[in-house]
Formats: structure tokens, C-alpha cells, sequence
């Protein structure tokens, strides 16, 4: 008898595991952006219902700073997910500046105002991470723009570009120059991690080969600045058999330097700038463009909703999407909408050509 | 009377220098309910300590009819040495280096009579390029003892405020209590005139640069401590932003007159500007436009009076 009560106790308890299991691989695998855009690159989540906590909630970012035309699709595509989302009662958007004091100072007036999840993308992870233990302390769910490495432990890391992006770059101009020749190299703006991350996939990429860098400078991913440096060398006559760009404005300004000088284009590197394409489809010059999506602003959005709603989330995701190329380049490049529209977009159709129909 | 009058004069300070960063408290008072929470007042604190070092260097430069842009490249430079030397050199290197810009910023302007405005951008490009090659990617390690003195709570307080009365104490002292001080209002008023009477305008000028970087490598470290990371870049926005402050306080660029209680004030407005605005959520792109509204405001205010003619 005592043997039969075991049995059915055993029964129950399998039987109970396994209902459990299926309800949790029955949850739905939340999508941060389309499968094309976004993978999770690690296999740990974050445990369901951990942040889990009633609306309408208060969700502050704190963003690096502006400078060029993709943070500002960013954080247009950012607020109208937030404005979306009638969870959302209140997003606070700060920007730093580029100013590692005003981000240390944007972070703790967030954390002051009780945010219920706080959204970093960090000028350098080494700077907040004082203020990322701080909000994790107090639990509130910290979710990374950016990638953190072995320094920050957010809650969630989201993420494209960096190494990726630059070695995307590093790798077309080796195949397009048969691993020898001579590369001018515009960075972005120095000190700045992601602009490292970029420069370091470059030089991983051209590694072992016979390219020589003859020309590098920080032109801040300007285009102003970019076309002056570009000028100094075009008028100095150096040798160049290709450029690696860490930003596409400086690319669109190069393109215009070679065509206004009369010099035959070499290849040059971008990225899914509607500017940059409409260059590169006009000038005819040989490209390669890694896609860097504005729609990583809402994906931050949407995880932060996701761990507010108590889902579960992978702890990692990165975007990187097949390059843009001499041969899909018409699928991506929209001659109705302005150079400052990038593409891929989570705006709506509507919303696109309102704010980038071209006059 | 007379005496008030002529020290309202020598200070530079008029009502609205006062008057800002009253009527912004009493303003973020009444509209966000955090702001007056102590974890606010503290972070504010320790917002501002940074700026308020560096700008009382700057009002020492200014009313002795200098101006110095090479602060912020100092500071990135002294956040760049503070995680890349031994510990026990980091500080010492910092402060050598400090005194070097300096004698180099004064030596160019008195002896090479290189305009300040040039001489200062020229140490200050050299010296971020420096930072950069030292440090080019922000991170690192801060001395333990200095992160310790700068993010602790003696007695329940931010470790921030003492800083910040210390080096008000030690500035109100140098400008109003020595012989200095008397100097350097005398020589930002007219070198001519104080040259006439004994004071050696150049030495002191050089003296003046050399406080100035040595207040910016303070607060380099301060700052550096209480990010508890290494950037070449951090100090890049202090140039300015020492000068807005110290211009909000009635400190005038043309020399001669200036007090530390119109800098801090000054501080106090930027201080509250920016954290008000992140507390209102208003978009940060106001803000620089605010700052320079305000700016414009009390300058045109300010009455510009001839010192020492």
C-alpha cells in the first residue's frame, strides 16, 4: 500500500515538473526586434517575474549624447515605442553630452527620481558602473545600450556594432584589394568605446596581410570634419587604395571631396545611411555597409517592458544584419526620403515620410 | 558706505549673480517633489564639487585679467595619469604636471605676451593629445584611498561637501586674507599701476596660471575618484563651463574684479540647471540653450564699471 502511495506521489510530481516545463516553453520568446535584425548571444536569462511590478511605470534612459543624424532617428523611433506603450506612465530621456561627469549626474538623478527600470548607453562601461551596482541595488532592472564586457553587470545587454561593424569594413577592403595596398582610416570620436570597438574589428580584419594604414584621423563622425580632413589628403597626393570609414557622414563627405577633385574613387566603407546609399548608388563607387539599426532604442524600450511585465529575457542580444552591398544596395536605399533617414526603421510607414520625405 | 560700495565693485557681484540660484532652488522647491530629498541634495553636491574647484582656479586667473582654457585637458590628463601610474606617484606626477601647464600658460602670456585666449587653447590641445596617448580608452583603476576620500560619508555627510567647503575656505582666504590676494585684484585692475607700486605684474600673473591648473588638478582627482574610472576626456566640457560659472558670478573677464561667494553661485546655477532639468524631464537639448539665456541675462545685467583706471 505504503509502495502504490509512493508510486502515485512520484507520478504527481513528474507529472507536475513537466506541466511546468511546458508552461515555460510555452511562454513566447520575446521579440526585441525581427528575427533578421537581433539574436540573443547568450543562453542565460533572467528569471520570469524577477522585476515584475504594476503600471504604468516610470522608465528613465540615459543616453551619451547627440551629435549626428542616427541618434537623433534613435531617439525619435525611442520616445514613440515609450509613447506607445500606455504601461509607460512617464520616460525620462537625458542625453550626457559626451560628458562622463553629466552622465554620472544624469544616472543618479534617475535613480533619485525611483525609475522602475533605467536604460544606459554608456559613453565607456568603467564610468557608470558605480551607478549601475547602485540601481541594481536597488532593484531596479538596468538595461545596457551598449556592451559591457567582463565591467558591467546590467540586467540586460543590448546591442550592435562595435567590433562587428568596423570588422564588416576591415573585411571588404581586404577582399577588394587583394590583401595588399594602402588604407586611410577616418575614426570616430576619440575615447569613446564604441569608436574603439569599431577601429579594433577593423584591425582585426586586415591582420596578417599586406595593408598599411597610411593615413588615420578622429573625424568625429562629422561631415563637416570628415570633408576638411578628407581635402588635406586628396590635396597632399597621398597614395590611397581604399578608405575604412567609422561612420558613414564622413563617408558621404569623402565621396563628395574625390568627385569634386576629379579623383577616381577608390572602395570606401559606410554604413545603412539613406545619405551614404544615395552617395554610393550615384558616385557608382565599390561599398559595403554594415547595418547599425536606429530600432536598437525601442528594443531597449521593449526590454525593459518585457522585465517590468515579468517575462523572461535572455541576458544578451546583438544585431548584427547581413551588410548592405553593391548588389542588394536598391532594396535598402529610399531615393523618396532624405540622407538623414537610416534604415532599418521601427517607425511606421506614415511616420517615415513625415519626418524624412524628401522636398 | 564708500567701503561697501567699493567692495561690491571689487567683487563683482550684483543681485542677479545672487539672486539665480535662490530663486531656481525655491523654483525646483515647488515643482519636483525628489528634489529635496537628501539623496538629491547629495548627488547635487557632488555634481557641482567638481566645477566649483576648477572654476575658483579660473576666477583666480580671471581677476588677474587672465582666462585659462586648458583646464579641462588638464583635468583628462590628471584622470589619464591616475590610472596608468603607481599609485603612490600618480598624485605627486599629477600635481608636477599641473605646475608645469601652468608656469607654461603664465610664462607664454607674460614673458612671450601670448594672448591668454591662445596661449591656454594651444597647452590645452597639446595636453588633451597627451591625455589620449596616455589613457585612449576610458577605465582603469583609482587609487583606493582616493576613491575613499571622495565617495565616503564622514559623519553622514557626502564626502563632497568637504571638498567643497575646504577648497571655498582656502580660496576666501588666498583672495581676502593675504597679500596675494590684495595682488592679484591690484594686478587684474591695472598692471601698470600695481607694477608702479612694487608688484612684480608678471611673476604674480605666472603664479595666478600655475593655482589654476593646480585647482584643475584637483579636480581631476576629485572627479576621477568619484567616477572610479580613468578618462582622457572627462574635464573636455570644464573650460567653458568654468567660465560660464564664474561669469554667472559677476567674476569679470576683463580682471580686477571677482569674489569666490559670485563663483559659487555660479556653480550653484549651473548645478541646479542641470539637475532641475533632468527632474522636470525637461529634453536636455534645452539645456545649453538655457544656460546661455541665462548667461546672456546676467551679464547684460551686469553693469560694467572701469576698475582701477
Amino acid at each position: 500500500m505504503i509502495y502504490l502511495t509512493r508510486i502515485a506521489a512520484l507520478t504527481a510530481l513528474i507529472g507536475s515538473a513537466m506541466l511546468t516545463t511546458t508552461a515555460a516553453l510555452a511562454q513566447e520568446e520575446v521579440q526585441l526586434l525581427p528575427a533578421n535584425l537581433i539574436e540573443a548571444t547568450s543562453p542565460n536569462m533572467v528569471p520570469a517575474g524577477k522585476f515584475k511590478k504594476d503600471g504604468p511605470w516610470k522608465i528613465g534612459m540615459s543616453f551619451v549624447g547627440v551629435g549626428n543624424t542616427w541618434i537623433v532617428q534613435m531617439i525619435e523611433e525611442t520616445k514613440l515605442e515609450a509613447a506607445s506603450n500606455p504601461n509607460i506612465g512617464e520616460f525620462i530621456f537625458t542625453e550626457a553630452n559626451w560628458q562622463p561627469a553629466k552622465q554620472v549626474a544624469d544616472m543618479e538623478d534617475l535613480i533619485a527620481q525611483k525609475v522602475d527600470a533605467l536604460i544606459v548607453a554608456p559613453l565607456a562601461p568603467a564610468l557608470v558602473k558605480d551607478q549601475v551596482a547602485k540601481a541594481l541595488a536597488a532593484g531596479i532592472p538596468v538595461i545596457n545600450f551598449g556592451t559591457g564586457g567582463d565591467i558591467l553587470s546590467t540586467t540586460v545587454e543590448v546591442m550592435g556594432g562595435g567590433e562587428r561593424f568596423g570588422e564588416v569594413g576591415g573585411t571588404f577592403l581586404k577582399e577588394k584589394l587583394g590583401g595588399k595596398g594602402v588604407i586611410w582610416a577616418f575614426r570616430g570620436i576619440a575615447g569613446v568605446t564604441e569608436e574603439q570597438q569599431r577601429y579594433d574589428g577593423f584591425r582585426k580584419a586586415i591582420a596578417g596581410t599586406d595593408i598599411t594604414i597610411g593615413a588615420e584621423v578622429y573625424g568625429d563622425w562629422n561631415y563637416a570634419k570628415g570633408k576638411q580632413l578628407c581635402e588635406n589628403f586628396v590635396l597632399s597626393g597621398q597614395p590611397v587604395d581604399g578608405i575604412w570609414f567609422s561612420g558613414a557622414d564622413m563617408t558621404r563627405a569623402c565621396i563628395d571631396v574625390f568627385t569634386e577633385a576629379g579623383k577616381p574613387l577608390v572602395p570606401m566603407t559606410g554604413e545603412s545611411n539613406n545619405g551614404f546609399l544615395r552617395a554610393w548608388k550615384g558616385a557608382g563607387v565599390d561599398g559595403a555597409a554594415p547595418i547599425f539599426t536606429p530600432g536598437l532604442g525601442p528594443a531597449t524600450v521593449r526590454a525593459a517592458v518585457a522585465l517590468l511585465e515579468g517575462k523572461s529575457l535572455h541576458t544578451h542580444y546583438y544585431s548584427s544584419p547581413a551588410p548592405i552591398d553593391n548588389q542588394n544596395l536598391d532594396s535598402y536605399y529610399r531615393p523618396d526620403l532624405n540622407d538623414a533617414f537610416w534604415v532599418t526603421s521601427t517607425l511606421p510607414e506614415d511616420k517615415i515620410e513625415e519626418m524624412f520625405k524628401k522636398n | 558706505m564708500l567701503d561697501l560700495k567699493r567692495r561690491s565693485r571689487r567683487t563683482g557681484l550684483t543681485p542677479i549673480a545672487l539672486a539665480l540660484p535662490l530663486a531656481l532652488f525655491i523654483l525646483l522647491c515647488l515643482s519636483s517633489s525628489t528634489f529635496t530629498s537628501l539623496e538629491n541634495l547629495a548627488n547635487v553636491n557632488s555634481q557641482i564639487a567638481a566645477l566649483l574647484i576648477a572654476s575658483l582656479g579660473q576666477a583666480i586667473v580671471a581677476i588677474s585679467g587672465g582666462i585659462d582654457l586648458s583646464v579641462g585637458a588638464v583635468m583628462g590628463l590628471t584622470s589619464a595619469i591616475l590610472v596608468t601610474v603607481d599609485p603612490s606617484l600618480a598624485v605627486p606626477l599629477a600635481y608636477a604636471m599641473g605646475i608645469a601647464v601652468g608656469l607654461v600658460n603664465g610664462l607664454g602670456v607674460t614673458f612671450f605676451n601670448v594672448h591668454p585666449l591662445v596661449m591656454s587653447l594651444a597647452s590645452m590641445t597639446f595636453v588633451q593629445g597627451l591625455a589620449l596617448l596616455v589613457n585612449p580608452v576610458p577605465g582603469g583603476v583609482v587609487p583606493g584611498y582616493l576613491r575613499t576620500l571622495a565617495v565616503s560619508e564622514p559623519l553622514g555627510l557626502p564626502a563632497a561637501l568637504f571638498w567643497s567647503v575646504g577648497v571655498i575656505l582656502l580660496a576666501w582666504y588666498l583672495l581676502n586674507r593675504t597679500r596675494f590676494g590684495l595682488r592679484t585684484y591690484a594686478v587684474g585692475a591695472n598692471p601698470a599701476s600695481a607694477q608702479r607700486n612694487g608688484v612684480s605684474a608678471a611673476r604674480h600673473k605666472v603664479a595666478c596660471y600655475v593655482l589654476c591648473s593646480l585647482a584643475a588638478v584637483t579636480a581631476g582627482i576629485f572627479l576621477t575618484a568619484r567616477v572610479g574610472a580613468g578618462d582622457a576626456t572627462m574635464g573636455a566640457a570644464y573650460s567653458l563651463d568654468t567660465v560660464t560659472a564664474m561669469a554667472l558670478g559677476g567674476v569679470q573677464l576683463a580682471g580686477g574684479a571677482g569674489s569666490v561667494l559670485g563663483v559659487v553661485a555660479g556653480v550653484l546655477t549651473l548645478g541646479l540647471i542641470s539637475n532641475g532639468m533632468n527632474l522636470l524631464g525637461i529634453s536636455p537639448f534645452l539645456r545649453a540653450a538655457v544656460t546661455g539665456v541665462l548667461l546672456l541675462a546676467a551679464i547684460g545685467l551686469q553693469r560694467r564699471e572701469a576698475i582701477g583706471a
